[in-house]
């Protein structure tokens, strides 16, 4: 069982190599006077893309999407940088968790 | 020639696996040669009757007539299995291989054989059929030489491979034959019906649920020989779709739930009362309200959690265990969280819960969601005893997570400890959650956790899977409830038969 648990956190070391960095795309999103900066994003499919979210207001929001599976506070005047993973083609709807219904934006793949 | 040779040797060691596989798991049962060649016989006769009948299967239902039926003959192979799995497993090798012993146990014994001489039909069906139907092909091109003397060569290639396997199966000591191949059968149901389950995605009668779940094509291609050899033992799939992956897991938690289900009597429901209401019997295990554990972090988040846990077991008294906990992120990687927690000890003899530790939990986030494939986390908690009657303990490990296009992966891999009084050997944990991601307030999943206890054989370890539905429901801007709850039940004799698991939990992020 112990010799289990040795090889289980080896592969987890294998598996954790990150893609190299020239590789990953980056793309850029703010937030300016509550509104996202295109509210509409397009990413290349099945690529994993690196968003760049630059909150230009004074008060920090927070970056989270159910289909994304990612949440993440952009402090007020700051950047954060949020890591999609490749996606299949479609819509993923992402909101400011601080105003949820008014803050809110899409990511298509295509 | 060759192209026929290799297609008719993979499909033969296809089916040989399963006969092998029976053969090798009903040592001592009664006729069972007889059994399994029947099985065969009727297998290729019926794989000459699909054949002939494929331009017709393949109009019916819209053209999904074909998928429909390979799919039926996988669930019903998968099923079978199962049941063969369950009853082996309660009955235990002894009683198997005193079949011959009483006239009962050898009718017995006889309707177990006919049940398995179907799963060895099905199998030789599903194989023989594909292997008609390619031929047919060759024939067609007008390669008959070709055709006839491959198709031989790779049966016989085939079966001697099958022979093979089976004097290495005889070679084993018995007692480990009968678990091995219980535990191969198990996960060759699994992916018996994870392909039924793909036939039906591919006529469009069950929803895919996701392209390709994972892609492990650079580890292990699929059509590599290995690859082959892995899809016939474990279904293996390199490129899963999300119900292939639902299918599958679902046979592995089915029949382990089922195989420790087994062993009960069905005085199951007065069982519970009588646990409920009576005082703990001596207990074989400490238990500490289950979750798995998230390595995410979200700066600036408050979050109030209450959590329960609470078994019943024949074997031993009742467990409940509450926890409230009160936690915070000061940075976006780290979280502190502060928690009291409540036992009902089985050892007492009072009923009532009373508070037993002071623990502090402390989570670190070590990269950003998706920058690497698992996203890691470290973790590490003290516990503190309330008194000198219970122990100190220390909690570390990794935790890692993966996002999966419609389902989210959690996985923990702990080293555990307790010190003082009613300590215990260093133990490790492994727990697992994998959910979908249906709607925001309701994604069902699995979950399995695992604790060596400091044990070394699997029966004194702790064993527990089960389902579960989790979900978070948004209350006012930057806060939301969010639920988890699970029933798992023991697949090991030190494993509790049942257990219920709650977390509630409010964040409150500012």
């Amino acid at each position: 069982m112990y010799y289990a648990f040795g090889i289980c956190l080896l592969a987890l070391v294998f598996l954790a190599l990150p893609t190299r960095a020239e590789d990953v795309p980056e793309q850029h999103l703010s937030l300016k006077n509550h509104s996202f900066v295109p509210q509409e994003l397009t990413v290349p499919i099945n690529t994993k893309v690196k968003l760049i979210v630059k909150n230009e207001d004074g008060e920090a929001a927070e970056f989270e999407s159910f289909e994304l599976n990612r949440e993440k506070v952009v402090p007020a005047n700051g950047a954060i940088t949020v890591y999609l993973d490749p996606l299949d083609p479609g819509t993923y709807p992402f909101f400011d968790d601080f105003h949820r219904d008014t803050t809110t934006g899409k990511i298509i793949a295509k | 020639m060759l192209a026929a040779a290799l297609i008719v040797f993979r499909e033969v060691l296809e089916a040989a696996l399963v006969v092998t596989i029976v053969m090798a798991a009903t040592r001592g049962m009664p006729h069972r040669k007889r059994w399994v060649s029947l099985g065969i016989a009727g297998g290729v006769l019926g794989a000459g009757v699909v054949a002939a009948m494929t331009n017709i299967l393949a109009g019916m239902f819209n053209g999904a007539g074909q998928d429909i039926v390979n799919a039926g003959i996988l669930f019903t192979a998968t099923v079978l299995i199962g049941w063969h799995v369950v009853w082996m497993n309660s009955h235990g090798r002894k009683m198997a291989e005193a079949m011959r012993a009483t006239a009962k146990s050898v009718v017995e014994g006889e309707r177990h054989m006919s049940i398995l001489a179907v799963v060895v039909g099905l199998a030789v069906l599903r194989e023989g059929s594909e292997v008609v139907l390619m031929l047919q092909g060759l024939w067609s091109t007008g390669s008959t030489f070709a055709m006839l003397g491959g198709g031989t060569l790779g049966l016989v290639a085939g079966v001697l491979t099958g022979g093979l396997m089976y004097l290495g199966f005889v070679a084993l000591p018995v007692a480990q034959v009968f678990t091995l191949t219980n535990g191969i059968l198990v996960l060759i149901a699994a992916g018996m019906a994870a392909h039924g389950a793909n036939f039906l995605a591919q006529a469009d009668l069950v929803p895919s649920l996701g392209g390709h779940i994972w892609d492990t094509s650079s580890f292990l291609k699929d059509d590599s020989p290995l690859g082959q050899l892995l899809a016939a033992l474990i279904g293996y799939i390199a490129r899963p779709s999300g119900i292939e992956v639902l299918f599958y897991s679902l046979t592995v938690t089915t029949v382990m739930g089922l195989m420790q289900r087994a062993k009960r009597q069905t005085l199951h429901a007065l069982m519970t009362l009588a646990v409920l209401f009576g005082g703990g019997f001596g207990f074989t295990h400490y238990a500490k309200a289950a979750e798995v554990l998230s390595p995410y972090v979200t700066k600036g988040e408050w979050e109030v959690e209450q959590q329960g846990y609470m078994t019943r077991d024949r074997s031993s008294g009742n467990q409940k265990n509450f926890v409230g906990e009160l936690g915070y992120s000061p940075t976006p990687w780290y979280r502190v969280e502060l928690e009291g927690e409540w036992e009902r000890n089985p050892n007492s003899n009072s009923q009532d819960t009373r508070f037993s530790s002071f623990n502090i939990e402390n989570t670190f986030e070590l990269a950003d969601p998706g920058e690497y494939w698992i996203d890691p986390g470290l973790f590490f908690e003290t516990d503190f005893a309330r008194d000198g009657n219970s122990p100190n303990g220390l909690i570390f490990g990794f935790l890692g997570a993966h996002t999966f296009p419609m389902f989210t992966e959690t996985f923990n891999i702990l080293a555990h400890k307790d010190y003082g009084p009613s300590n215990t050997p260093l133990g490790f944990n492994f727990d697992n959650q994998l959910k979908y991601r249906y709607k925001p307030w309701l994604e069902p999943g699995f979950e399995l956790y695992s604790d060596t206890s400091g044990k070394s054989r699997f029966q004194d370890q702790q064993f527990q899977t089960g389902p579960g539905f989790f979900g978070k429901i948004y209350t006012f801007n930057g806060q939301a409830l969010k639920y988890e709850v699970a029933y798992l039940f023991g697949a090991t004799p030190a494993s509790p038969d049942g257990a219920l698991r709650w977390k509630l939990e409010y964040e409150y992020t500012f």
